[in-house]
């Protein structure tokens, strides 16, 4: 409860304070950093979720697998065939943003779909849930948009009783290709199972090197236990680090975007997958690191072009470690 | 950094045009900058009296002022009861020289009165094309002998002493002042009134080649009654014209005479009756610019001489007055936005909601904005559970949107609350794509951003309606609509603007704060 009240005492610092701490703001980061580096024709590479995944397929980039496509309201008959025998999926719109919906099926009985909360659907569900999507409920603008039926993350055990319901997924801020900084969402009670830390979700920071925490924060206030299962934050260790990392960096030569937030999650079997990509980070990994983004912006900017041209994922994943730790 | 540097001076120009154009029209043309500035009007009553006789058709003819380069017409009517009344032509039936009203009667006895009523503002300078003098017929005695030989050495004596028209004039009339002029006494002689002094002066200046007219005039005084016609010459040089009259050789102010008559011929004509009488009287008050300017316009409406927006239809001119808000609405929302931080829904909802507001007025407008949201959002949530595709939804949510306005019009007109008579102005799909998108956001992030984002979006809107409706900043907008690219320049350095906003002073907040007892 007190933590409940002390989400609304308003605290202030003077802009002085933030500038030393090397914070990054919304108008900077949008004039200096995604106007500059993110060239306006490539955003469909990241807000076409579809476009992603078939890129990163080209790649060889690992994502969850593609079980079918729903593109048009005809085709909404084909979702029985497409989600076949699957007794875990996802369904999510192509251009959706901010985790708007995502639909999550983690069990079934016979032709009853459970959510992961628990509540039930049937067919007729599904098919309305893919209908909207097509219809553009779902993504910006309101316009038409495709319907993916994939792949059901399994979670690694590593993050048991780190996260409550939901999605545990690691943000890396890659720049021009160097990873920045990261971050690990973990969705809460508070958050109702969303990893979106404005809703209550306990952001992480995680160290660059060892892929440890380091920090974390719920409602932008320091935390040290997970507020609904109470394990200790500090024991987080994210496994295969060094693989998610660079897989995080490749995504620049795939994408081409200069500032790019990479959401990757960690597959019990399969290891790191790219969940989507982001052409508009949100600045709460800040916060969540308990540091600012700007001297490490800096330090890659001031890398030489021919440097920073000629490098590959693991000079550019070996410069971060060394300087960003 | 070229861009930079190109977009600063963009700004820079944009301001200084923007400026510019203002204070040069504002000084030139005597636009005033506040609305609540006065302008002093003058209202002119002529009254006409006479004795009809019996059983012949009344017809007076009456000679009315016309427009003035630095005077201006406002209203003018004729108040007669039982005549009809021919209003004289069109301004732009200017051709003749002279302008008349018409009043008529088949048959009327005794004594009758006849009012003529004009309102007159003072302006600045307009161009008024000024027709040529009507030609002039000089009397016997100064065309020749002795009288005619005297009028020529005084011509030559004043022509001796000026530079040019005005100057000559003013020596003309110097000249004639002098008793002791032996010429100016044999031409002043038989010459007593000032009527007959102005003739005079009227015709040396024809007879040396001046294009002059003869005027009737009425000054312009704070309040007088049963004054009479003053005369005087107008003098047209080089397409302006000035004032002169007997006994003083500088040119009358032509801000306070209102030349009532140009040429010389009688100021009524009047068959059916006899004994006519005029008299005048002015009464001078002070009226806001504003409604001046309105007023003036609307009665210029087809003239195509004011390029203004001022010389459109009035209900033209209430769109435009709404339509160039819009800009100030935008600044409103980027400062919210960029500056303070304040997440809204929909980034120009807040402009459409402040003009609703705008149409509504505030308090019934928030009223209506609430009772509205949360009626079409309980009913959009029960819709969402029926197997509806987005359009058929946003179209269902339109229909009862609708229905619960049509709701609050039979309520209110019951009740007579004046609401429900704003309610059908309220932009309908505004409202139903709210309540769409605030839906959606409560089924996707909850509650708390419904209200955090609908919280935001009304406080910009109220703000964005408190600045639109700023009646100074509407009248200097309509009056001076350069202003808008004040407007850009000033939204265009705000784009620029790289800073933290008021609202990441508080979200990082925690992180300076709290920078040592973060866990490692």
């Amino acid at each position: 409860m007190a933590s409940f009240l002390q989400r609304f005492k308003v605290e202030w610092c003077k802009p002085s304070e933030l500038r030393k701490r090397g914070i990054v703001g919304m108008n900077h980061r949008n004039s200096h950093y995604i106007a500059r580096y993110n060239r306006r024709e490539l955003y469909p590479r990241v807000d076409d979720k579809l476009k992603t995944k078939l890129l990163a397929k080209e790649f060889g980039l690992n994502v969850p697998e593609l079980y079918g496509v729903v593109t048009n309201q005809s085709g909404v008959k084909k979702l029985a065939k497409i989600v076949g025998d699957h007794q875990q999926f996802v369904i999510k719109p192509s251009q959706g943003s901010a985790g708007k919906g995502i639909l999550v099926i983690t069990g079934r009985e016979a032709e009853t779909f459970i959510k992961p909360s628990g509540g039930r659907l049937d067919h007729g569900d599904l098919r309305r849930h893919v209908s909207n999507t097509l219809s553009g409920l779902y993504s910006l603008g309101g316009k038409h948009d495709k319907a993916m039926i994939e792949y059901a993350i399994q979670f690694s055990d590593a993050f048991d009783g780190f996260s409550y319901q939901g999605v545990p997924d690691i943000r890396v801020i890659v720049f021009q290709g160097y990873p920045v900084m990261a971050m690990m969402r973990l969705s809460t009670a508070a958050s109702d199972g969303k990893a979106n830390l404005h809703q209550g979700a306990v952001g992480v920071g995680i160290d660059l090197i060892t892929g440890k925490a380091r920090s974390a924060v719920q409602f932008n206030r320091p935390v040290l236990k997970h507020p609904d299962t109470g394990r200790d934050l500090r024991e987080l260790v994210v496994p295969q680090w060094d693989k998610l990392i660079h897989l995080a960096s490749q995504c620049y030569e795939m994408t081409e975007l200069g500032y790019l937030g990479a959401d990757i999650v960690l597959d019990k079997n399969l290891g790191p997958l790219i969940l989507e990509l982001n052409a508009r980070p949100g600045l709460a990994i800040q916060v969540a690191n308990n540091a600012g983004l700007l001297d490490r912006l800096e330090a890659i900017e001031s890398i030489s072009r021919k440097d920073r041209i000629l490098s590959t994922a693991e000079s550019r994943v070996a410069f971060a470690q060394q300087r960003f730790a | 950094m070229k861009s930079a540097i190109q977009l600063r001076i963009l700004i820079a120009t944009l301001a200084v045009i923007g400026l510019a154009s203002t204070l040069y029209r504002h000084f030139q043309t005597g636009y005033p900058l506040t609305p609540d500035q006065k302008l002093p009007v003058w209202t002119i009553e002529a009254k006409l009296t006479f004795t009809a006789e019996p059983d012949t058709p009344v017809r007076v003819r009456f000679a009315v002022p016309d427009e003035q380069p630095r005077l201006g017409i406002l209203e003018e009517s004729g108040a007669s009861p039982n005549f009809g009344f021919t209003p004289p032509p069109t301004a732009e039936d200017a051709s003749s020289f002279f302008r008349y009203v018409t009043w008529s009667k088949q048959q009327a006895e005794g004594k009758q009165e006849l009012f003529y009523r004009i309102d007159i503002y003072q302006r600045p300078e307009t161009p008024i094309p000024l027709l040529p003098s009507p030609p002039v017929e000089l009397p016997a005695d100064l065309q020749e002998g002795p009288q005619a030989v005297a009028a020529d050495e005084i011509i030559a004596l004043a022509r001796q002493y000026s530079a040019d028209t005005e100057s000559f004039v003013s020596q003309l009339l110097t000249i004639l002042k002098d008793s002791n002029n032996q010429n100016v006494q044999a031409l002043l002689a038989n010459r007593k009134k000032p009527l007959e002094e102005n003739q005079l002066l009227h015709q040396l200046l024809a007879k040396a080649g001046l294009d002059a007219h003869f005027i009737r005039y009425i000054p312009l005084e704070k309040s007088a009654s049963n004054i009479s016609l003053q005369h005087a010459v107008a003098v047209i040089d080089n397409g302006k014209m000035q004032l002169f009259a007997f006994g003083s050789p500088h040119p009358l102010d032509t801000s306070k005479a209102l030349i009532w008559q140009r040429g010389g011929p009688a100021l009524v004509e009047l068959s059916g009756g006899r004994n006519g009488r005029i008299s005048f009287s002015t009464i001078e008050q002070f009226l806001p610019a504003e409604l001046v300017q309105e007023t003036a316009a609307r009665r210029k409406q087809e003239t195509l001489t004011d390029l203004s927006l001022s010389s459109l239809s009035i209900e033209q001119q209430n769109a435009y007055r709404l339509l160039l808000m819009i800009p100030f609405g935008a600044l409103v929302v980027v400062i919210m936005r960029n500056i303070v931080g304040i997440k809204t829904s929909g980034t120009f909802m807040p402009i459409l909601l402040a003009m609703s507001f705008l149409k509504t007025d505030l308090l019934p407008g928030l009223l209506l904005f609430t009772i509205v949201v949360s009626v079409g959002l309980i009913v959009r949530s029960y819709l969402s559970k029926l197997d509806l595709l987005l359009v058929p939804r946003i179209s269902a949510v339109v229909v009862v949107v609708i229905g619960i306005m049509v709701g609050f019009g039979i309520i209110g007109s019951k009740f007579n609350l004046v609401i429900a008579q704003s309610v059908t102005l309220f932009p309908t799909i505004i409202l139903a794509w709210t309540v769409e998108r605030l839906s959606i956001l409560w089924e996707e992030d909850g509650a708390g951003e419904v209200a955090k984002q609908t919280s935001g979006s009304l406080l910009v809107a109220v703000l964005a309606y408190l600045v639109m409706g700023n009646p100074t900043l509407r009248y200097q907008v309509f009056i001076f609509p350069e202003l808008l690219l004040v407007v850009l320049a000033v939204i265009l350095a705000l784009g620029q603007y790289a800073g933290y906003r008021l609202s990441e002073l508080v979200r990082f907040a925690p992180l300076v704060k709290s920078q040592d007892n973060a866990p490692r």
